[in-house]
């Protein structure tokens, strides 16, 4: 029990800390802050808890250690995904949502689209792969640039081995 | 101490096989994608116990209790294979991902004008209803859209508990 209670602490710590952040000054670059908090949760945690208890730390065998830090990591990065759809709506989730809500008599097409907000369309998602160097775009045309490109044939390669089709 | 070696890489071990089971089903089953996943998880989650009962049975005079052993690894094992599924998802439904898809395709780049037609609103919705309906989450009867399953309907309560309490300004967004 010690080590899964130790991976819990350490998340909880690293959750409370970030809640607390956010309710008192939000970060400008929230996913940013979050993987720093988590970052540094076990950093700052765990020197703290050894000088406290030296014996419970350094008693721990390197498996042992492991096992906690993988549980902790994936962990920390599933909140950080589950974060993304807290704080934009996930369109996907309105629907099913609005849908719901409709209940048995159901809703129309043109009552989603009425209701269902994507303020973020093409436009929004081109310049924010233009600011981070994913393509350029001049002459009405946008092209990938070489890291572009880099990313692009990674994700094409991982289409093709998993079969996944052209999303969006 | 192998035992132990062991009993921390079987969430590892587990993720291997779910990545390689998922490509394997994938492929024979000619692009069942959600079936895919399922096998491959599920195979993980079962490579993953397997595994860990193979590190006890190697760790003479083990400590660990119950919850250290089995629970740890099954918890690591699904945060590893929620990664996964994440990654695989976000293929499937993220928009910047297609652009860089669709410009590679047409040879690095492309006219504005012709993007603007792929992503217009009705498409997009277009596509996000397909993709429920496909999933089972909402059906159509009579051109109206009604819930297929309570699942994601349940998933879209949480994270809206959820924001409500990281994110108190803003509980409950319009849909």
């Amino acid at each position: 029990m010690r080590l899964f209670l130790a991976g819990l602490a350490l998340l909880m710590l690293a959750f409370v800390v970030h809640v607390v952040i956010w309710r008192v000054h939000p970060p400008k670059r929230p996913i940013h802050a979050l993987l720093g908090i988590f970052a540094a949760t076990p950093l700052v945690a765990v020197p703290i808890f050894m000088a406290i208890e030296p014996s419970a730390v350094i008693g721990t065998s390197l498996p042992d250690a492991l096992r906690v830090l993988l549980f902790y990591v994936p962990s920390s990065l599933v909140y950080v995904c589950l974060y993304s759809a807290i704080e934009a709506q996930s369109p996907s989730l309105a629907i099913v949502s609005y849908v719901a809500g409709c209940g048995s008599a159901g809703c129309s097409e043109a009552d989603i689209a009425d209701h269902i907000i994507d303020d973020e369309g093409v436009n929004a998602r081109i310049d924010s792969m233009k600011a981070s160097g994913m393509i350029v775009v001049g002459d009405g045309r946008c092209a990938l640039t070489p890291g572009g490109r880099l990313w692009a044939g990674l994700f094409e390669f991982a289409g093709k081995v998993f079969r996944l089709p052209l999303g969006g | 101490m192998d035992g132990q070696w062991t009993i921390a890489s079987a969430p590892l071990a587990g993720l291997a096989l779910a990545v390689l089971a998922q490509i394997v089903v994938v492929h024979v089953s000619r692009g069942k994608i959600g079936a895919s996943i399922i096998i491959g998880i599920l195979g993980g989650l079962a490579i993953t116990l397997a595994v860990i009962a193979l590190g006890r049975a190697g760790t003479r005079g083990a400590t660990d209790g119950f919850v250290d052993t089995w629970a740890l690894g099954v918890a690591t094992y699904l945060a590893l294979a929620f990664g996964f599924w994440a990654f695989l998802n976000l293929n499937i439904t993220s928009m910047r991902i297609r652009i860089l898809r669709e410009l590679l395709r047409a040879g690095g780049h492309m006219a504005l004008s012709d993007m603007a037609v792929f992503y217009t609103p009705a498409e997009r919705l277009r596509r996000r209803l397909e993709r429920l309906e496909k999933g089972g989450q909402i059906k159509r009867e009579d051109g109206r859209w009604l819930l297929g399953s309570w699942q994601v309907l349940a998933i879209a309560h949480c994270v809206e508990a959820l924001r409500g309490f990281v994110l108190p300004g803003r509980g409950r967004q319009p849909s």
